[in-house]
């Protein structure tokens, strides 16, 4: 394990609450200007609130990572359905604020969505990045996720039952450098 | 030469439990002309749990029925989420049987879908395609924008003006 596995222990991550809604929805202003597209976001706190709280079933579902006693990111996902392998999870978005970066937080909130995953017999997990976010691609190389397809400079990647175990359980691939400034993808079989 | 069904001949309705078998024959027919036959893993029993059994409903499912008797296409979709704009819908399978194509069943299980999105307030209708599938013309025709591109699958999505469009006049 690297030398970072002592911070990432001060992270922890539990379910969203309706309460947790603004700081949320400030953390979604902070990914889409960090995406240069800062009036992208057009929902309101009681928007989430309501899709996420208080319709049945809800929306999305958020976990959210805490560090130092503060909130420091969060994972906004879906349930969704492969009609080939059942529940699947499809990530919307992953943030962690500019603060608390390099803490280990992504990880944390990765791997506590791998255990929920793998606790809820859920064999597939899917979620896009832009193809220039260097330290996030750094990342999901080490989780096994398999590179699907790309445009517009966005990636779409998929961790397989394989991959999802594995990371719940703490597993990562060694990190590998970029070679010819590409990520290649290994796997975990 | 249009071999089309005319109007009223073929409908689209919410799939019933009952019609899970010939939802799981179409499967593997959608697997197998995506050259991925071993893809499909679940039972007609596990069609039936996630889809009519375990609450809420894991995916919803449209049939395209002829005369009471035959299936001929179906589409699997799911609600998803953009934290930008809301409510939206994730179409994960479109499939007509092969005797079937080029008759306008394609299109009628698509408008139910984009009709569905639209009645809900959905803001995006977004599906993948393989980037050799000729329907890739036919979304394209719709107003689709194709926003991935790599290893042969393409991203679709359907939003906005093109989606309110498709669903009001396909």
């Amino acid at each position: 394990m690297s030398a970072q596995s002592g911070a990432a222990a001060a992270v922890t991550v539990r379910a969203a609450t309706r309460d947790d809604m603004p700081l949320v929805h400030n953390m979604i202003y902070e990914l889409a200007a960090h995406e240069g597209v800062a009036d992208g976001p057009k929902l309101s706190i009681q928007d989430l609130v309501s899709d996420g709280f208080e319709q049945s079933p809800a929306w999305f579902f958020v976990l959210i990572a805490e560090l130092d006693g503060q909130v420091a990111g969060y994972a906004l996902c879906n349930r969704a359905y492969s009609s080939w392998t059942g529940r699947a999870v499809y990530v919307e978005d992953l943030w962690v604020s500019e603060r608390h970066r390099r803490r280990g937080v992504a990880r944390a909130l990765l791997r506590a969505l791998c255990e929920r995953c793998a606790a809820e017999q859920v064999t597939r997990l899917d979620w896009h990045v832009l193809e220039d976010n260097a330290p996030a691609l750094a990342l999901y190389a080490r989780l096994g996720a398999r590179d699907l397809y790309r445009s517009e400079r966005r990636l779409a990647l998929r961790l397989d039952e394989p991959c999802i175990l594995a990371v719940a359980a703490g597993h990562l691939l060694p990190s590998t450098p970029p070679q010819s400034g590409a990520h290649i993808f290994p796997r975990f079989d | 030469m249009s071999n089309k069904y005319k109007s009223g001949e073929v409908i689209v309705r919410a799939a019933t439990k009952h019609d899970m078998s010939a939802v799981a024959e179409m499967i593997q027919e959608l697997a197998d002309y995506e050259k991925m036959s071993d893809g499909p893993k679940l039972s007609i029993k596990d069609l039936v749990h996630d889809g009519f059994e375990k609450q809420p409903p894991v995916f919803f499912c449209k049939v395209a029925e002829k005369h009471n008797e035959n299936i001929l296409g179906y589409a699997i979709y799911f609600p998803v989420y953009s934290t930008w704009e809301g409510r939206a819908l994730m179409l994960e399978d479109l499939y007509v049987r092969m005797n079937e194509r080029r008759r306008g069943v394609g299109r009628l299980l698509f408008d139910a879908v984009a009709k569905e999105a639209s009645a809900t307030g959905c803001c995006r209708l977004d599906f993948h395609v393989l980037e050799w599938n000729p329907a890739c013309s036919f979304y394209e025709s719709k107003g689709a924008v194709n926003l991935t591109n790599k290893e042969q699958w393409c991203y679709y999505r359907l939003t906005g003006d093109a989606l309110r469009d498709f669903a009001k006049d396909g």
